[in-house]
């Protein structure tokens, strides 16, 4: 890595550390959603992702969008969320839904991917798009 | 004006009688978090002290309109729960831990208990929590084999619970860390009543985790944010050791 790429690295690195620890609703008041607590598991091969869904009843009511590089969840709650005693704009708004659009870390088979919903815990698995080769040691 | 790195501030009128406490601050899973503040909501606990920091971020919680400080103590003469409503940040760990075991002593503290989730990659698959202990003396250790649960031998623990335990060795209070394995980071009620369960057959309590386990997803949902900030902050004091292999050199 050459000197300004290391440099510009620092910076975006900086940025990063800065944006994550900016306070952010995890909640949107637009389209009255909730953001998932999600994780994401950068494997050899694949990437898992999981995401912790309470009060989402079934497989049914969950919608997974991936592409190369992009995953879009959404789920539906099995009621509308509202808490008539937190804060002051807050308290109006009728939560429907989880929605969280995740940025993936390397790029994926978007249509080997799968899913399965356990116990209120999605699991995606994502293959990886990058190819391997084997090696010869002489 | 305040400017101290840590003190606790009490409120007064409380006569105490060598009490027992119960630490619930956030950490993996919230599962402390989440057991202590489902003990003072079924035992009706009050605050008794809270903590003022410059270490803490400028936050003051409203609770039925009044304004009330994020770390806090709850309880009375005998019993005694402290929790926060905020992610410790890594650098006031060491004191609050420092100060709250002096304060402890001072008054007469006779054993502390920690509530925390242990990692377990396979969560989802465990239908009732295992529970695991630590204890800091051999009184504390007796205790923990008196009650059948398992103790760790070997292995590394990370966290405001290992100084805690720590700093009440020194000041030879017994003190056991009650660990439940959990979802690292996602809100874990299914093991805070695991640990409420044990803590109860210790302490001869009665606190019923019904209502925690129908609560467990309202549960989930409201503590994404405190989840959210205590993964920061486990990040940075690296927790991640608790998962390393110690080397064996006996």
């Amino acid at each position: 890595m050459s000197e300004r790429r290391g440099i510009w690295g620092w910076i975006e690195d900086l940025l990063a550390e800065v944006e994550g620890a900016m306070i952010r609703p995890s909640w949107s008041a637009s389209d009255r959603c909730l953001e998932p607590l999600v994780e994401v598991e950068n494997r050899e091969n694949e990437i898992i992702i999981t995401a912790d869904l309470p009060c989402v009843e079934k497989k049914e009511d969950i919608s997974l969008e991936v592409s190369e590089d992009l995953l879009e969840i959404k789920a539906m709650l099995k009621q509308a969320v509202k808490w008539e005693k937190w804060g002051v704009v807050q308290k109006n708004i009728e939560f429907t839904a989880f929605k969280k659009v995740v940025a993936l870390p390397e790029r994926v088979k978007p249509e080997e991917a799968s899913a399965v919903f356990k116990r209120g815990v999605l699991r995606i698995k994502l293959p990886k798009a990058r190819r391997k080769f084997s090696l010869k040691v002489s | 004006m305040m400017n101290v790195e840590m003190r606790i501030v009490e409120r007064g009128g409380v006569s105490f009688k060598n009490p027992v406490v119960v630490e619930g601050l956030p950490d993996v899973g919230l599962v402390g978090a989440i057991s202590a503040s489902h003990m003072v909501d079924v035992l009706g606990l009050v605050e008794v002290a809270h903590f003022e920091s410059t270490l803490f971020p400028p936050i003051m919680v409203m609770h039925k309109g009044v304004l009330t400080d994020p770390v806090r103590i709850l309880g009375n003469g005998k019993l005694l729960v402290v929790t926060s409503e905020i992610a410790i940040p890594p650098l006031a760990i060491y004191p609050l831990a420092n100060v709250l075991v002096d304060w402890l002593s001072e008054k007469g503290a006779r054993l502390v208990f920690s509530l925390t989730g242990f990692p377990e990659q396979n969560r989802l698959e465990v239908d009732k929590p295992m529970v695991f202990g630590v204890g800091n003396t051999d009184q504390a250790l007796n205790l923990l084999r008196e009650y059948k649960i398992e103790a760790m031998s070997e292995g590394f623990i990370a966290g405001i619970y290992a100084l805690i335990m720590k700093y009440c060795m020194v000041k030879k209070i017994p003190a056991i860390t009650l660990m439940a394995q959990s979802f690292p980071n996602y809100p874990d009620p299914g093991a805070a009543a695991s640990v409420l369960q044990v803590l109860n057959a210790i302490l001869g309590l009665n606190i019923s985790v019904d209502s925690l386990l129908e609560k467990a997803d309202e549960i989930k949902i409201k503590g994404r944010d405190l989840m959210r900030q205590t993964k920061s902050s486990m990040e940075r004091i690296g927790k991640v050791s608790e998962q390393e292999i110690p080397l064996m050199y006996r």
